[in-house]
Formats: C-alpha cells, structure tokens, sequence
C-alpha cells in the first residue's frame, strides 16, 4: 500500500486492508463504508477490515463519516475528533488518513484504494 | 392587518376619493374587489396550495396594472405578501408531511409509490425556492406605506418578515441540553456555502456546499486533502449535468433538493456545580448541583449567604480522568476505561487577597475547604456505553446510507474508460488546489477559502460540466443517475431525519434520568473549629422547563469545643430549589455558545446545634432566595441573588441581603476558543 495523498491510495491485488477510526473526545459513532464486503473486526477502537477486489486501472471507493454529539471535550487544546489510519497487508507502514474534526464544516471524507 | 371584513368598503371608499377614471381602470378595480371580496372568505378556511396559486397570480396582475393608483396597490401588495406566506407555510408543512409519510418505518409504499412521493416532495420545494421571501412588490409595499400612506403596523409586518428558510435561535427551555442536533455544522465565513461562482452560477446548493468544505480543508490542510471530498464533488457536477438533460421535471430538479445534513450535538450544560458550596464565603447558591467540572471550573463569587462575614472566593474544580485524558488522550477506549475515574470530581475553595490576581489566592493557607464528590448515577452523556449501544443498534444503518449510496455509485460508474478519465480529472484538481495555494500565499485565510471555493466551482464547470462526454457515460449510466441514484440519495438524507429525531430523544430521555451524588467537604474555619460536611446531592427535571435539586447533609466538628457548646455533630442542613431556564442569553457574542440564562427558587433550613445555648443566636435557620445567572461572555456569567434569612448562624437578626458574583466556565470556554482557533476565526 502506498499513499497518494490524505484520501487515495495505491493497493494491489488481493490486498488485505485494515482501518482504524479512533474517537477522540467524542464518542465512537464513526463508520467506514466501502464498495466492497468488509467487516467490522474490532469495535474499539472502530477498525474494519476488506480485500482489495478490483481490476488493474480501477478503484475502490470508500467514505468516511462521523457523528459528534456530547458535551465540550475534556483536552482543551483540541477539538473532538476520528482520526483514521490505514495499513496494507503488503507493507508499506501505518498512514494516517483524514481527521474528521467537529468544527469541520463538513464530517465525511472520501477515500479512494487505486490500483495501479 | 385589516378584518377581512372591513377590506370591501375601505376600497369602495379609497376609489371614491381618488376620481380616477377609465374603463381598464374599472375592470381592474372590479377585479381587485372580487379578489379582496373572495379572499375575504378564503382567510376563513384553509386555503388550498392551488387556491393561492391562483389568488396570488391575479394579485401580481392587478399589481403590474401601471393604471392603478397607489393606494390600491398598497393595499394590493400587502394583501399579495400575505399569500405569498400562507402558500410557504402551507408548502413547507406539506413537505414536511410527506417526508414523515415517506420515512414512515411501518409504510407500505412501493419503491414507484416512494418515487413518486420524492417527486412531490422535489416540486413543492421548486415551488417554495420560487417564492422570494421579501418580492419587489412587498418591499416596494413597506417602502410605500411607511411613507405615510399606510398604518405603521403595516408596514412594520411588511420589513420585518424573515426568509423563508431562515429560523429563530430555538429558546425552548426544553432544548436547553441540546441546540443545533441536526442543524449543519455552522459555516465558517470563509467557506461560506451561499459563495457562488460567476463562471457556474447555478451549481446545486449540495455542489456549492461541498467546494466549500473541500476549499476549507485544502486552505488548512494543504492541496492533497482536496482528494477528501473530489469524488463528491465529481460525481455532484455529472448528475447536475446529466438531471439537466432530463425532460421529467422532478427529476430533472431533484438535485437541488438534496441536502446532506450533519450529525452534530452542541450542548448548553446549566447542571455543573461550578461555585462554591452554600455554606462557604462568598457562596451566591443557596443550594448545590450534583454534577462537577469534567476539566477545571473556576469561579469567583461575591457575596455570603450563610456566613454573616462577606467574604471573596475561589472555587477550583476537577476530575482525576481530566489528569488521565491529558496523559493518554481522551480517547474513547480510555474514557471507558477510566469510567471510575470519571464518577469522581475534587474541589477547593480559596479565599481571595487579591482580586487582581485571584490564581495567586491558590495556597495552602488560604485553602477554605476542599470537597471530593462521587456521582452515584450511571453517565448521562452520549459517550455512554449506553448512548454507543443505541446507536449502533437503532442509528447506525441510517447514517451509513448516504455514504452507502454514495460509493456504490461511484463504483458503477468509474470503470475502465471512465475511471480513467476521473483519475486525470482527479490529478488535475490536486494541481489547480497547490496552484492555487502557491499563487495566493499572501490573501488572508478567509480570502483564500472562498477564492478556491470559486476556483474549483469553476474548474468543475470547465473539466466536467462542459465536457461530460469525455466521460464516455452511457444511456443506462444517465438514466440510473437520475432515476434511481439520486431518488436513493434524496430518501437517504430524508431518512435521516426520523433517524436523527430518534437520538433527540435518546438525549432527551437520558438527560432527564436523576442525577445523584454523595460529597464530601472539609471546611477550614480559622475563627471556629474545623468540621466536615457530609452530603447527598440529588437533580432531577420535573415539568419543564424546571428541574428538582434537593440537598441533603449533616456536618461534624473534627475537634468540638465544649466552651462554645459545640458537640460533634455541628449542623443539619436542607435544601429544596426549582430551577429553569429563559432561554439564550442576549450578551454572549459567539454564536456557537448557547449559554442559557438560568433561575432558581431555593428554600434551606438549616439546625445549628450549638445556637440553642446563645441567646443572641437562632438555632433554626430559614432561608428562601431567588437566583439568576446571566451569561455575559463566552464561558463567563454574572450571578446574581437575592436572599432573605431569619438569622444567620452568627446573629439572630432577620435580613434581606443581595449577592452578586462573577462565574467562569473554562470547559465552555477553551472549547468555543479550541474551534474558532482551529478555523481561523475571529475570536472576540
């Protein structure tokens, strides 16, 4: 696996991909969902598990998507936040993937998984 | 407003006095006596959409009748601005009907009847955009009248009529834990959703809210997040594209009715004990709440209510889980974790020396008392175990719709050829974002956000708009866009709503479950004996918007002096208060903070032993007061009380006394400043 950018990345066949949401702040109500069967394989903190699927040239589309409710955060010096990150089964190292923060206006992200 | 019963000879007797002449001025006096004369009769029941269609198109007739003398068409205009708000109140009621009827779990309709339904629902909101909330003619009306020629009530009817989209800041006491559930997330200036850009003037509002959330996040995040939200931004312009080639008119609107809210809470807490305890110096609370500061609390208050010495105090406030979050970060595994940390709230209570500097008060022998508080009840708040398991039992699979039918989408129609294209497109879009960033280094923040917000409109406009043959899209693809993925999208968000009234009342439920809590207090008295204080706390809502607290305790002398009478049980003491809530404060200038002003109605008794052996003293203690708290700032607020006492525990002397102090709510605080801070925003 290899990162393009904060939101797409490179994959190869038969890929198996791991994403971890960690809630910070607020709490786990985050999800990931993707255009491909995946699974849940731990709930805390949220991480998801899916193979990569697709043809050389094309792509996997994955969103994203936080909810905030709650009280102000117990650290002032941030915001409640999903961090993300992603890991590849064949190396690459843990990426750290787009932060879904309260005071974005917006709290869903694309991702894109590319094969070359 | 005129009765619709004095409309006919108040127009009689306005044409008779103005002598204007001629047959097309005749037929149009007739005709806008008929309308008043009809309407007359319409404003006694309700009137249907059609109806006022119809009323509201000959009143636009008689108003562009360059013939009629002003007087009539004020009265015209006015009569005209009151259809026009009766048919938005009544298209906005029927499509909020047809989206309870549409999300209704237990429905039967088929997936053509459901269509169907989002169709209607994509009409009546066409029609509503349509209806400018302040037209030429009802501005030019309240010009006109408040020239003279009209009462001034009027016209005051006439300019102060909101947007139709536009609603109040809700004050409903009963909201107070809560305030914008579903309302989206507050855009920042910069990445103003309303910034059109000229070179694609009529991108749906969902395309023009997504440039905005992507230019704000590639101004703070650099040019490589733009990937965050391309994909949306991509497939928007495409279905704008191809809806546009759509000859069904509902479907070819659709996307414009397509909204994509936020799930977001902010809360306006009032049940944190953040002042000192009723029995210390300076206290402005005849009674305590049993919540505590997760993060510090401090305040400073002015005044006594059961002391007969006014004195000055500080009041720091914490958690050991605040100690634990800043050390292994506030996660939501350690805020499971560390649950018993959580339950536990320390404070300590100083007198002031100096009140320019109260922080410097903070010593050990200054320290007036110190309390340990233990919630006994379950957590209330959304990061529950609780709150999590409701969510992904009865939430969840609603709001993974949107993405849902969001990737599969995606995944149908970038393929091959086509995916080819979007992943030029996409590198395309990450060059203009650095270009972008490189050629504007020097524009403020703001300027940047909707400067690129307009770049990229109008990027897509040029690279996929304009060119969506380049996509090579099929009939199939066009007419799955509009007939089946869009509708999907439409009944996706509007699911959400019945979905998002569920966690209302989830927090609703939650929130009004008792709260309790055992403290307690060791109290220093340089003048009398130590003693400590043990008490039961307890909060519970009644009716609303009012909540019961109820104080409970007893103290003990650590060493009883028997020269002054005293035993080891010093005191009991009871406290019976109502509190509610007037809504949002007018003073506070962040629009995020939702500070409530607050009141309270408190009784308190109080058994003071030792006062039985001193003539000069009362061994009963009585007090009732009245309390209000006004936020003034951001975290900050003014208390306010009035007291009376039959005596106090030094004199037996009845007395009416006033408290003021000063309250400050650094959880409030650094949050709203963390925001506004992490946006680029203006903090005042």
């Amino acid at each position: 696996m290899q990162q393009n950018s904060v939101g797409s990345y490179g994959v190869g066949k038969d890929e198996k991909i791991t994403v971890e949401m960690i809630a910070i702040a607020t709490a786990n109500t985050c999800s990931f969902v993707i255009d491909t069967a995946s699974q849940v394989v731990l709930e805390e903190p949220r991480t998801y598990e899916f193979r990569v699927t697709v043809s050389a040239g094309n792509t996997h589309f994955a969103e994203t998507r936080g909810a905030f409710h709650g009280p102000p955060p117990s650290d002032p010096t941030s915001d409640p936040r999903f961090e993300v990150f992603f890991t590849g089964s064949f190396g690459g190292g843990r990426f750290t993937g787009p932060v879904i923060r309260r005071s974005d206006p917006d709290h869903m992200c694309d991702i894109t998984f590319e094969r070359p | 407003m005129i009765e619709p019963t004095k409309q006919p000879p108040f127009v009689f007797q306005s044409i008779h006095r103005t002598q204007w002449s001629g047959l097309a001025r005749a037929a149009s006096s007739f005709l806008l006596i008929l309308i008043l004369s009809s309407q007359g009769l319409a404003q006694q029941a309700t009137p249907s959409i059609n109806r006022l269609k119809e009323q509201i198109v000959r009143m636009e007739q008689v108003d562009r009748d360059p013939l009629l003398p002003e007087e009539v068409k004020a009265i015209n205009r006015r009569l005209l601005n009151e259809r026009q708000q009766q048919l938005r109140s009544l298209l906005e009621r029927s499509i909020e009907a047809l989206r309870k009827y549409q999300s209704d779990p237990n429905s039967l309709l088929s997936a053509q009847e459901t269509e169907d339904i989002a169709a209607a629902i994509a009409k009546f909101n066409e029609e509503l955009s349509q209806l400018q909330p302040n037209s030429g003619a009802a501005t030019e009306a309240g010009r006109s009248e408040s020239n003279g020629n009209g009462s001034g009530a009027a016209s005051s009817d006439l300019t102060t009529q909101a947007p139709a989209n536009a609603k109040p800041p809700s004050n409903e006491p009963g909201e107070g834990s809560r305030v914008a559930l579903v309302t989206p997330q507050p855009m920042p200036e910069g990445a103003n959703a309303t910034t059109q850009a000229d070179c694609y003037s009529d991108a749906p509002p969902l395309l023009v809210d997504t440039a905005a959330s992507g230019a704000f996040r590639v101004v703070r995040d650099g040019a490589g997040s733009i990937d965050l939200s391309l994909q949306r931004l991509i497939f928007f312009t495409i279905a704008d594209a191809v809806s546009r080639a759509e000859k069904d008119e509902a479907r070819r609107d659709l996307i414009r009715s397509i909204q994509i809210r936020q799930f977001m809470e902010e809360t306006a807490r009032t049940d944190k004990q953040i002042g000192a305890s009723a029995s210390s110096e300076g206290s402005t609370s005849a009674a305590e709440k049993p919540n505590f500061a997760n993060l510090l609390a401090l305040a400073i208050e002015h005044g006594a209510i059961a002391k007969e010495v006014n004195g000055t105090a500080l009041t720091l406030s914490t958690s050991p889980y605040a100690i634990l979050a800043a050390a292994q970060g506030d996660t939501s595994s350690n805020y499971k974790k560390y649950d018993f940390f959580r339950r536990v709230g320390i404070s300590a209570n100083f007198n002031i020396d100096d009140e320019n500097n109260v922080l410097a008060s903070a010593r050990r022998h200054q320290l007036s008392e110190w309390s340990v508080r233990a919630r006994l009840s379950g957590d209330r708040s959304t990061r529950s175990p609780e709150f999590e398991d409701f969510w992904n039992r009865e939430v969840r699979k609603t709001f993974e719709q949107v993405p849902f039918v969001l990737v599969n989408e995606f995944a149908t129609l970038f393929r091959n050829e086509t995916e080819k294209v979007r992943r030029q497109v996409a590198q395309r879009f990450r060059q203009y974002a650095q270009e972008y960033l490189t050629n504007n280094a020097a524009l403020s923040e703001e300027a940047k956000r909707e400067g690129l917000q307009r770049e990229i409109l109008c990027r897509l406009k040029e690279e996929v708009f304009d060119n969506i043959d380049r996509f090579g899209l099929t009939e199939d693809d066009r007419q799955r866009i509009v007939a089946r993925t869009l509708p999907a999208l439409q009944a996706a968000t509007q699911s959400e709503s019945a979905a998002l009234a569920l966690v209302d009342q989830k927090i609703k439920e939650m929130s009004l479950r008792p709260l309790a809590t055992f403290a307690y207090t060791n109290k220093r008295d340089p003048d009398n004996s130590d003693y400590s204080l043990l008490k039961f706390l307890y909060e519970r809502k009644t009716f609303n918007p009012v909540q019961l607290i109820l104080n409970g305790g007893v103290s003990f002398y650590h060493k009883p002096n028997s020269a002054l009478h005293q035993r080891s049980v010093r005191d009991i003491a009871f406290a019976l208060s109502l509190e509610g809530k007037a809504g949002r404060s007018p003073f506070v200038n962040q629009e995020l903070d939702n500070s409530q002003i607050t009141f309270a109605f408190t009784g308190r008794y109080e058994r003071m032993f030792e006062n039985k052996f001193f003539a000069d003293r009362k061994a009963d203690l009585a007090f009732a007061q009245f309390r209000v708290e006004i936020p003034f700032m951001t975290g900050m607020s003014f208390p306010f009380s009035v007291t009376y006492a039959n005596a106090t525990e030094l004199i037996k002397e009845d007395h009416l006394r006033a408290n003021f102090g000063f309250s400050f709510d650094a959880d409030k605080l650094l949050f709203i400043r963390s925001f506004l801070r992490k946006n680029s925003l203006p903090i005042q």
